[in-house]
């Protein structure tokens, strides 16, 4: 199989709805507790139309299998202008087959190509996923949030990884 | 209060020298299992992707259907790549086979074939989740070539990414990167596309020969399905293999070898899996069409109804004979002894034609198997 990236525009929306709703399934991760609609997070993907903070798409075989996304930290305070937040999602069928790296080394370019210096990525404690192939590619655990949050009746808590760059 | 879960540690480090490098076969099978895990190693491909047309390959990803595909292809003998195991456990995968198995690439624009030379092909990698980011694929690399000095094959070729400079990275996996084949020994052997490379490693040229079976399907003796000898040579690594009418007649493709070499490895190859004992001789398909074009018959002012032969020799013969020798009852004549081989005429007396391959053993004291003059027209021919 071949894998490509390229910038989403609001028309794949649905494919991204569709791997977002998959982590939300798994309740590792977003913390929303029934699926989302496209309407749904229409106004969530307008950040994503800005340039600097785009949504990559990694595409095998025509079909969207991930996606990473760049968004403000503290959006519209000029002092966090060279920060920025990632979140990265991998449909179900193409876990741990390396997409989340390309992702992230894909991201991570283009934010050092934008000028941004620092990168956060705030997780579950429990997406063992993430923070595996986040501290493989040297973020750092800055902090940690306890009982933050509640998902089926378990207490979860927030962990802030990142790097400079 | 510290996260309920920490991250294991990424994975064992692999010492490089303990990591061993085998085909995939019903005996590793369960390795493979386990290393392409649920999803088959991503998407449920169990690397078909490049073996099956779109459609097929999208309709095999449910109900286990990619997997079975490649049970089955296993099963058969058929090669399909090479694990890496380490501590028992396979830790890495490379599709490795005769390029043509791979329609995706033979359907390619990028990289369609850029001569005939038999190439097997290298179209997609896959590491462990766990032993990621180890430096390994320069020693996957360098196993896949120690395999394949190993096994006769001749030219290994692959499509790596070259990530383009100053821009977003492109992405690589499955597929490799450049440098690690570039590492290993590989160079470009064509770029039709700049930053995805044709890349080769040439470990011997390779040729075409034609392997002779002697006496088998006659008087109901050893008697050798056509089919199942193409099977046997093609699983045996040996590429393009045809066989050619039941007398026992394979045309195949493997890097260049002394033919008294491949002579032993194919009679080897039939005592070990059929069980028989045949006498293999063998031509280079070079040699064979020389033959043809000097073939002596066509000089020959025969008359009555004749035949034309030709006997393979198992080596030079040290008896002095004049030529042309007929045998006793004048129904065959040697018409010329060339090296290892005899051109013989065959003819009718009484209706009958005699047949040439006791004739010859008996008067030059070598093994010696006869095939009809149009096989041998054929042969070249195909």
């Amino acid at each position: 199989m071949e894998i490509s990236i390229r910038r989403a525009s609001a028309d794949d929306l649905p494919a991204i709805v569709e791997i977002l709703n998959h982590g939300i399934k798994t309740r590792h991760s977003v913390g929303y507790f029934s699926a989302q609609t496209v309407p749904d997070m229409q106004d969530w993907f307008k950040i994503h139309l800005d340039k600097r903070f785009p949504l990559f798409l990694a595409e095998t075989e025509n079909k969207t299998t991930g996606w990473i996304s760049m968004s403000p930290y503290r959006k519209g305070r000029e002092a966090f202008n060279r920060t920025g937040e990632i979140s990265a999602y991998i449909h179900e069928e193409y876990q741990r087959c390396g997409i989340g790296q390309i992702l992230l080394d894909y991201m991570l370019a283009f934010a050092k190509a934008s000028g941004f210096k620092t990168i956060l990525a705030v997780v579950f404690n429990r997406n063992l996923a993430s923070i595996q192939l986040l501290e493989k590619n040297k973020f750092e655990k800055l902090g940690f949030i306890p009982e933050v949050a509640e998902i089926d009746g378990v207490i979860l808590n927030h962990l802030f990884y990142g790097t400079r760059i | 209060m510290e996260p309920a879960f920490k991250p294991g540690v990424a994975g064992e480090m692999v010492i490089p020298g303990e990591l061993t490098f085998e085909a995939l076969s019903k005996s590793n099978w369960n390795q493979f299992v386990g290393l392409f895990g649920e999803k088959g190693a991503c998407g449920n491909c169990w690397c078909m992707a490049f073996r099956l047309k779109k459609a097929d390959f999208e309709v095999g990803k449910a109900n286990d259907g990619n997997k079975n595909l490649m049970k089955q292809l296993v099963w058969n003998n058929q090669p399909t790549g090479i694990l890496g195991i380490w501590k028992g456990k396979a830790v890495s995968w490379c599709a490795f086979a005769p390029r043509d198995v791979f329609r995706r690439l033979e359907n390619s624009r990028v990289h369609k074939r850029i001569d005939d030379k038999p190439v097997w092909s290298i179209p997609c990698f896959f590491i462990g989740k766990e032993f990621r980011k180890q430096g390994l694929s320069v020693i996957i690399l360098e196993g896949i070539i120690d395999y394949a000095r190993k096994n006769n094959i001749g030219i290994i070729e692959a499509y790596p990414v070259i990530p383009t400079k100053g821009k977003l990275p492109d992405p690589f996996v499955w597929t490799g990167l450049f440098k690690s084949f570039a590492r290993a020994g590989f160079q470009i052997a064509d770029q039709t596309s700049k930053n995805r490379p044709m890349v080769r490693y040439v470990l011997k040229e390779s040729s075409k020969f034609v392997a002779f079976l002697r006496g088998i399907n006659v008087g109901g003796r050893k008697i050798i399905k056509m089919e199942e000898l193409n099977h046997l040579l093609t699983s045996a690594g040996y590429m393009e293999v045809h066989t050619l009418i039941q007398s026992g007649n394979v045309i195949f493709t493997t890097a260049e070898k002394p033919v008294p070499e491949l002579e032993n490895d194919l009679e080897a190859l039939l005592k070990l899996n059929l069980g028989l004992d045949v006498r293999v001789l063998i031509r280079s398909m070079d040699e064979l069409k020389r033959m043809a074009r000097s073939q002596p018959f066509s000089e020959l002012k025969i008359q009555g109804r004749s035949k034309f032969y030709l006997s393979l020799l198992s080596s030079h013969s040290n008896v002095k004979i004049s030529l042309p020798l007929f045998s006793a009852n004048k129904d065959l004549e040697v018409t010329r002894i060339d090296g290892r081989q005899a051109y013989i005429v065959s003819h009718e007396i009484n209706g009958r034609f005699g047949f040439p391959n006791n004739f010859i053993e008996e008067i030059l004291g070598v093994e010696a198997t006869t095939r009809n003059w149009n096989t041998i027209e054929k042969l070249v021919k195909v």
